[in-house]
């Protein structure tokens, strides 16, 4: 039982050994108490062949001392001629103590004397009385049954003792699994694979709720509690481990609570095996980590949140070229991101950003506005947003928006400024350009106010004219002469109505891409004299003549009207601004083109107007001043451009304009 | 033919149409009319001739000299000429005119109505 293998079992009481019989033989001892050499010889043949070894004592206390402290001894063979002491009354005294009263006694005693061989506690335990001289058969006889019985005896008391130490090994290791689970809180269960029954320790009652019954369950009762999407998972491992020489096994699963919710568990078994590797039993602890899983995905949550956060900034500021700063009051050292300094003009981040560094990027013209909008910043107004020029690098001048927040300390002290900042120079550029744009439509608006109320201005005139000549006296008092002059003053306001109208139809049709041309074969000699010819009586009054220059026929492929439209524009311009002095056209061919060059002696076109002219709404005269519409030569550019043709014009500011056209020969290819 | 006897009305209009259509309206009335294409010619006219118009019709967007400036003129000329009072003919709806520096405007195209309560008034 004191076998060292026991002691150093982890898991008393699950103890499933083999009978024991032959150690409990194996540890039978015999006393010999003052046996003689004769009876000693006689006796050694049946001991031996019970493979016990005697062992010899001499005086009643070195018996009573080994009987005391070896309880194996199994029988005492004691001789009652035992010289120093008298035999019987040890035998008393073996039969009173406590350590070997039911130790069977042999006493060996002379025939020739009698004694009487009683005392008291023999019903105890077998006294056997063998006389000298010793029979070795008689001997072997009572020796085996006395060894017999004291094998029995020791069997019983065996498994008495192991009875009892194994209900207390139980009650230790239950309580053991009690503070366990108090300590940790751990659901500890001790699993019995032979017969599927499970122990549990409170903390199943404790930690999941469930009712002390469950304690002492079946497995199923475990099984069934597992998330029935991790059950299968979880058992094939078991499975697969008990098939295994693994000692321990981990796993993780939910686990149903008595509430119906689920708490993620982490499990560690124990496999206790036997001496063949089969295993018998699992001894294991489930712990409960919903709180910790919780917050663990909270904190994974919330730093893949800040992640994303961080970099949607990240993104955002990249993509939308903001940058982000900080400035220290006290240092004035300004930290900031890569896209603060690609504003400032830098590819990369450059080493060190200061306030100073700062206003040595400002355009001059800029530098003292900031500074009295740093100090009003710091002087209690909390955030600002100011635009304001800086110099880059390579000197060129950008624009920049830049927005602060002034944060205080605890005694309202400002401590610092965060903020963005971003280069706004296309912002600016375009914003300019709509401001443009819309002047230039804001003034084209009041100049088609004027180009069609002047014409209607005359009409009406002349409509109040003989309106008033009649009723002063009567139809017939008009002289035929005026009435054919406002007739002729009516038509021509008309068809001034008209070109206006039709300019803004033309503006219209090009701005859709709807303005087509139908084009035939035409001279365009022949069709400039005929326009001259046409419009010289109209600047007549300016006293401007025109001179014509067409030394061959030109024709070409074209769409008459609108070549037509173009020439009436270029004279029309060139009598408007060229002051009454003559006008030249020429057509000529040059290479595989035709040119129309139209030219006056007026006061020109400055070099930085003479492609702002062909835009939209544009013209060089001031409001103040008539001039068209302005559509003229936006409207000739876009009819030439269709033609496959081109204009420009070649001028000197006093000294007149040409404007050269040039048209291909052959048909457009569309 | 000229009546002596009538007030003189300048008409400053570089649009030949309306300068004439209006000087005919005028002269109808029994006005005496003087025409000019420009500011420039009118200050020239004026400083010329006599008698002096009681009243200036004068159109604001012509060449050479506008309206505007026209004006500006006007009022460092002789004491006689800067009294005139002046109407002044627009297209536009909102020119650019200070105050007190014309009597009065009329928009185009003209309402006859208001021409002539002008007329009335500065030329009896």
């Amino acid at each position: 039982m004191n076998d060292p293998s026991d002691r150093h079992d982890p898991f008393p009481g699950g103890e499933l050994h083999g009978p024991e019989a032959n150690r409990a033989s194996a540890v039978l001892k015999v006393l010999l108490v003052g046996v003689g050499e004769r009876e000693r010889e006689a006796l050694d043949a049946p001991l031996r062949l019970q493979g016990i070894d005697p062992v010899a004592s001499d005086s009643c206390y070195e018996t009573m001392k080994l009987l005391h402290h070896d309880p194996s001894f199994a029988v005492v063979i004691l001789d009652a001629a035992l010289p120093a002491m008298r035999s019987f009354a040890l035998a008393r005294l073996i039969r009173e103590s406590e350590c070997a009263q039911q130790t069977p006694m042999v006493v060996i005693v002379d025939p020739e004397r009698t004694h009487a061989v009683s005392f008291a506690g023999q019903e105890r335990a077998p006294v056997i009385v063998l006389s000298r001289p010793l029979d070795t058969d008689t001997a072997v006889g009572k020796f085996d049954s006395l060894l017999e019985l004291a094998r029995q005896r020791r069997l019983l008391s065996a498994e008495k003792a192991e009875r009892s130490r194994l209900g207390a090994a139980l009650r230790d290791s239950q309580l053991r699994y009690e503070l366990v689970g108090a300590a940790t809180r751990d659901a500890v269960y001790d699993w019995d694979l032979l017969t599927g029954s499970v122990y549990w320790n409170q903390a199943v009652c404790v930690e999941y709720g469930y009712p002390a019954a469950a304690m002492n369950s079946d497995y199923r009762w475990w099984c069934e509690r597992i998330h029935p999407d991790d059950r299968r998972d979880i058992l094939n491992q078991i499975d697969a481990f008990l098939s295994s020489h693994e000692m321990r096994w981990t796993g993780e699963y939910r686990f149903r609570k008595a509430d119906g919710t689920y708490a993620y568990v982490f499990d560690r078994g124990y496999i206790v095996r036997d001496s063949d590797g089969k295993p018998i039993r699992i001894i294991g602890a489930m712990q409960d980590l919903t709180a910790r899983k919780r917050a663990e995905e909270a904190l994974r949550e919330s730093e893949q949140h800040f992640r994303r956060g961080e970099e949607r900034l990240e993104r955002a500021t990249r993509a939308s070229h903001v940058g982000i700063w900080e400035l220290d009051l006290q240092t004035t050292r300004i930290w900031r991101n890569e896209e603060h300094d690609h504003a400032f003009g830098y590819r990369h981040k450059v080493a060190e950003w200061t306030r100073d560094t700062f206003f040595a990027h400002l355009h001059p013209d800029d530098r003292e506005r900031m500074r009295r909008v740093d100090t009003l910043a710091l002087r209690g107004r909390d955030s600002f947003t100011n635009e304001f020029r800086v110099i880059w690098p390579d000197g060129s001048v950008h624009w920049m928006s830049a927005s602060g927040k002034v944060h205080y300390d605890a005694n309202h002290r400002p401590m610092k400024i965060v903020g963005t900042n971003q280069d706004i120079t296309e912002r600016k550029r375009i914003e300019e350009e709509l401001r443009e744009a819309v002047r230039a439509r804001d003034e084209f608006l009041s100049v088609a106010s004027h180009e069609l109320k002047t014409p209607l201005t005359a009409i009406g005139l002349q409509a109040q004219i003989m309106k008033r000549s009649i009723a002063r006296s009567g139809e017939a008092s008009l002289p035929a002469g005026r009435i054919s002059k406002l007739i002729e003053q009516l038509d021509r306001q008309v068809q001034r109505l008209t070109r206006v109208v039709d300019d803004m139809l033309d503006i219209s049709r090009l701005a859709t891409g709807k303005l087509t041309i139908h084009v035939e074969r035409f001279d365009l000699t022949e069709l400039t004299r005929e326009v001259v010819e046409r419009f010289a009586p109209q600047i007549a009054p300016l006293g401007a003549n025109i001179l014509v220059e067409t030394p061959e026929p030109v024709p070409g492929c074209w769409d008459r009207f609108r070549i037509e439209q173009v020439l009436m524009n270029l004279l029309t311009n060139a009598a408007r601004y060229g002051e009454g002095k003559p006008i030249g056209v020429s057509v000529r061919r040059v290479d595989a083109h035709a040119e129309l060059r139209v030219r006056d002696y007026g006061r020109g076109i400055a070099a930085e107007n003479q492609e702002r002219i062909f835009q939209r709404f544009e013209r060089i005269a001031s409001q103040q001043e008539p001039g068209g519409l302005g559509l003229g030569l936006f409207i000739v550019r876009q009819i030439l451009h269709l033609h496959g043709g081109s204009i420009r014009v070649e001028s000197r500011l006093g000294h007149g304009a040409v404007f050269v056209v040039e048209l291909p020969l052959a048909e457009p290819r569309r | 033919m000229p009546n002596p006897a009538a007030k003189v009305v300048l008409v400053i209009e570089d649009e030949p149409d309306i300068r004439e259509g209006l000087a005919e309206l005028l002269s109808d009335e029994g006005y005496q009319v003087r025409t000019a294409a420009n500011g420039y010619e009118a200050l020239d006219m004026l400083r010329r001739e006599v008698p002096r118009p009681a009243l200036i019709l004068l159109d604001l967007m012509m060449p050479i000299m506008n309206g505007v400036k026209f004006l500006e003129y006007l009022r460092v000329q002789r004491e006689d000429l800067t009294g005139i009072p002046v109407v002044v003919l627009t297209a536009a709806k909102n020119a650019e005119l200070r105050d007190g520096a014309a009597a009065g405007r009329i928009n185009k195209p003209i309402d006859i109505e208001e021409l002539f309560t002008y007329l009335k008034k500065y030329c009896g």
